[in-house]
Formats: C-alpha cells, structure tokens, sequence
C-alpha cells in the first residue's frame, strides 16, 4: 500500500507541479504585483496596499473598457446560446444535407480568431470589399469601425458567428441524449411542435445549457484577438475590452502593477458571476428536471 | 402545418442561411486568386482569364515572414504541447478520478477554478517567471506555459471518462502482481482512445490558433507561429487586400485539412468530451 501510494504520488506530481508553477504561481504574482508599484523595469517597487485599485474605481477609461467588456459579454453569450439552441433544434435529424450544413455552422469555430478578423476587416473596413460592392450599386459607404456603436455591434456579431457553432455541438449532444418516450409522451398528450419544445426539449436541455453559459461567459470576457485586429481599441478607445486594456497597459507599455490590478479585478468579477451563474442554474436544473 | 410543409421550409430557412454564412469564406478564396485591380473592380466575380497565384507568392514568401516557417513553428508548439498535455493531464486523471482523499478533492476543485481565469492575470506575470528561468522567448517557455494552461481542461474530460471505467480492470491487474505504472499504461491509457480523442481535437484547436500567449511569450525576433507571424507581417493598417486574403487562405488551409481527414471524430470527439467530461 506504501508503494501504491508512491506510485500515485509519480503519476499525479508532474502535471500537477506544471500547474502549480505555471498557473497558480503567476495568479499569486498578479496579486501581489497588484499590490505594489512596480513599472516593470526598475529594480525596486514598494507597497502601496489598495492604492492601484482605489486608482482604478475612478479610472473612466477602465470603466469603458468594462461596459464595453459586459455589452459583449452579456450580448454575446445569450445571442450565442439563443441561437444555438435554435439551430441545434432544427439541425437534430440525420441526413446528409443536415451534416452538410453542421459542417457550415461549425466551419468558423476551426480558425483562429485574429486569421477570420483580417478576412472581415478586408472585407468591412471603410475602404474593403462591402463599401465597393455598396459603391458599385449606387449606395452609400458604410462606416463600421470608425463609429464605436456600430463597432461594438459588428465586434459582437462576429463573435457570436464564431462561437455559435460549437454551442451547437453541445446541444445536439444534449438533445441526443433526451429519452424519446418523452416525445412520445407529449405526442399522445396532443401537444404541439411549440408545445413539445417547451415542456419537453427546453427543460430536458437544462444542464446543457449550464455548461454552455458557463463556458461562452468565461470565453467572451477576455475577448483580445479580434479587437486587436479589427479595431486595435479605436476610434479613442471606445472599443476596448477589460483584457485588451490589460493587455495594451501591461505589455506595452509599462504600468505593470497597475494592469495586474485591473487584472485581478477582471478575475473576481469572472469568478464571482461564473459561481453565482452556476450556482443559479444548478438550482435551475434541479428544480425542473 | 404539414410534416412535409416543415420539413421543406426548415430545409430552406437552413440552405439559405448556409450559403450567407459561406459568403466571406467565397470572398477569400475567389479574391486569394486575383490580381489588386480586379478585386478592387469587381470583389465577387471570378475573372477566369486573371486568376493568378501572384497573391501566395508575395504574401507568403516576405523577409519577414514565411509561411512554412510560421507553419513549422505552429507544429511544433502544437504538437509538444498537446503530447505533454495528454501525457501528464492523463496520469494525472488517473489519480484524481481513483483516489478518494481530501488532497486530491481540492486538487480537482483548484484546477477547475483555473479554467475560469482570464489569461491576462497570468501573462503579465508568467514574462517575469520565464525570464528567471531563462525560457522567455523560447518555444519551450511556450510550451510549458500551455501545459499549464491546458492542464486543467484536460484533467476535467479524462478524470469525467475514468471515472466511467470500472474499478475491477485495475484490481485483478493489481492480482496479478502489476505496479501502478503498469496498470495505468498498459491497462488504462489503451482504453481512452475517446477522451483522447476529445482532448487532441481541442487542444489542436486551441494551441494551434492561439494568438495572445505566442506574441508575448514568444515575441518577434525569435520565431512566430501563423497568428502572430500574419498579425505582424499585415499590421494595423495595412489595405493590401490581396496579400490579406491569399494569407487567410494559407493560414486556414493546417486546420481544414486536419478538419477533413478527422471530420468523422471532430463533432462526436467535441460533444463526447463536453458530455462525459
């Protein structure tokens, strides 16, 4: 038992150790970075407690970067899984043109996101390929990212057309495995297609529906790449998320301990919304299935 | 409304979204193959007479960048990456899927609360620990910061599958005198070919169009993966839209191909993993 005991010790250390230096470690670092002023460069920093987070609750560019962050956040992640549920619905018979057009919806979610960011910016920056066909047909020029408004909607509809197909996947995978004599059940009841979908498919999908908010949440707030690409934070700023502000003061320039402090801020609000979310839609799959 | 009836408009509704949705990726491929002018010209029209391959070669092949080098790069990182993850993350399931103790309990709650994290709290300081270790701007410093990174999804679908293995497979291989380590590789392992499956799939996915993590770690003068190495070769403000597409193509193609030959295990490899795990 003392051997099997050692045995568990080698098989679980390694990954577990590469965690502990790569993840947890830096996450300590981040915190205690927070609570120093420390440029990233110089060789002496002292401590300075809460400051860089008193310094944060009156930042109005941090604050943009939030709302820009939860519009996003909140948007996208209903959008996304609305409408892959919808679809997962409509896509759940077998068939070859249905698996023709699975591959189509699930085709976005391979590439990288700053690859298919270069592709739209081509194609909807001021001077690309939309604004030429609009020319062509006598139209007027549409101005995308140049408005922070029509920037942010276009931001999180691609987001939305990237992510979708992967919450698909997850819920056929949560419609295969509801029990047909549920169906069944609802037929002989005389329900409607609505009706069925409502009282059967909808409830039966709940802890699917956990992981997918869960998931796309935790994804849609450190959303970097396609800002970086598309619109690179402007017009002034007004398209920056919390993670591309983070980013842009931590990395590029060299306010280190002051980006690990909105850093940290970035990761309790996740934490705390990721556990109350799951915490609310645990009790919500306990209470109708 | 009739079965038939709804059945067609649903197959309409779905033909028709499809084809809109594969509009940018006709836009890359047609315009890849232009020459400036005509896309300038005419953007969705497919000029026979024009098509060129002048796009790729002046896209792909700059002093700056080049394609099979940021192709080689990606390879690299991707594959050492995903061996030490399915290596480590495994053995390391096995353990927390078998083991009922208080250390081991927390262990898997901390590692779950890792996939919850923003990488931007570990990138600014993971520069600092790189660099003390003398692996700041290598594909190794890369790699082991995926391993980190990745470890805990990778532990959350194996431990998920082995705990669906019954327990007697270890024991009666335990009676016949085998070790630990012989149990878990010669006896456990062969048998998570789907988990496995699951986990390369994404972890493909993930590394290979990873972006933040190898423009920091990795930085510019000593290597670039696709992402990086296109983001840096186009730039902010570039309008060459003919370089810009025949690179989307070229970048897009590793994972399309990859796609096609796996096609069958990629949407069960994903949903299986997401189910079980």
């Amino acid at each position: 038992m003392r051997k099997d005991a050692w045995t568990r010790g080698f098989l679980f250390a390694p990954g577990f150790l590469v965690y502990l230096i790569f993840m947890m470690i830096p996450i300590g670092m981040c915190v205690y970075y927070s609570l120093h002023n420390w440029d990233g460069l110089s060789p002496v920093y002292r401590f300075v407690g809460l400051d860089n987070f008193v310094s944060a609750l009156s930042d109005t560019d941090f604050q943009r970067a939030m709302r820009v962050t939860a519009i996003i956040t909140i948007a996208g992640t209903l959008a996304i899984n609305a409408l892959g549920l919808l679809f997962a619905v409509l896509l759940n018979k077998p068939g070859r043109m249905i698996n023709l057009y699975r591959s189509v919806f699930f085709f976005p979610l391979l590439l990288s996101a700053v690859v298919v960011g270069f592709l739209w910016k081509a194609i909807l920056n001021y001077n690309g390929i939309l604004n030429g066909v609009l020319e062509q047909l006598g139209l007027e020029k549409l101005e995308i990212f140049g408005v922070p408004g029509n920037a942010i909607l276009t931001i999180t509809i691609l987001i939305v057309w990237q992510n979708v197909g992967g919450v698909i996947v997850l819920y056929l995978a949560g419609l295969q495995g509801i029990p047909n004599d549920l169906y069944e059940a609802a037929r002989i009841d005389g329900a409607g297609r609505l009706q069925t979908f409502r009282s059967v498919t909808f409830p039966m999908l709940a802890p699917s529906m956990t992981m997918c908010m869960i998931f796309i949440f935790t994804t849609l707030a450190r959303e970097y790449d396609r800002i970086a690409v598309l619109t690179n934070g402007g017009p002034g700023g007004a398209t920056e998320t919390a993670a591309f502000t983070i980013v842009k003061l931590g990395i590029n320039t060299n306010r280190f301990s002051y980006a690990a402090s909105l850093a940290v801020i970035l990761m309790a609000l996740v934490a705390f919304i990721s556990i109350v979310m799951t915490l609310y839609l645990r009790k919500r799959e306990e209470r109708i299935l | 409304m009739s079965e038939r009836m709804a059945n067609r408009l649903r197959h309409g509704f779905l033909m028709l979204l499809c084809l809109v949705l594969l509009v940018p990726f006709y836009i890359a491929v047609v315009n890849a193959f232009k020459p400036k002018d005509a896309i300038v010209s005419d953007p969705m029209g497919i000029p026979f007479a024009e098509l060129t391959l002048r796009n790729f070669a002046e896209a792909a092949f700059t002093p700056t960048f080049n394609i099979f080098k940021a192709y080689g790069t990606t390879a690299l990182i991707t594959v050492a990456s995903i061996v030490c993850l399915v290596a480590l993350g495994s053995m390391m399931s096995y353990v927390l899927a078998r083991t009922k103790h208080r250390f081991f309990t927390f262990a898997y709650l901390l590692l779950l609360g890792g996939m919850m994290i923003p990488p931007q709290v570990i990138l600014i300081p993971i520069i600092k620990l790189l660099r003390a270790l003398g692996l700041m701007f290598s594909e190794t410093g890369l790699i082991l910061y995926n391993t980190g990174w990745y470890i805990p999804f990778t532990a959350f679908i194996y431990t998920g599958f082995i705990r669906t293995i019954s327990k007697e497979l270890d024991e009666s291989a335990m009676m016949e005198g085998a070790n630990g380590f012989q149990i878990f590789w010669r006896i456990i392992f062969p048998i998570l070919k789907p988990p496995t499956a699951s986990v390369v799939i994404f972890l493909f996915l993930f590394v290979w169009n990873d972006f933040l993590n190898p423009l920091v770690l990795l930085g510019s003068t000593k290597g670039y993966t696709v992402t990086t190495g296109i983001y840096m070769a186009v730039g902010q403000y570039s309008t060459n839209w003919d370089e810009i597409f025949a690179l989307v193509v070229l970048a897009s193609l590793p994972v399309l191909i990859v796609f096609l030959l796996l096609q069958r295990y990629f949407v069960s490899g994903l949903a299986d993993g997401a189910v079980k795990g």
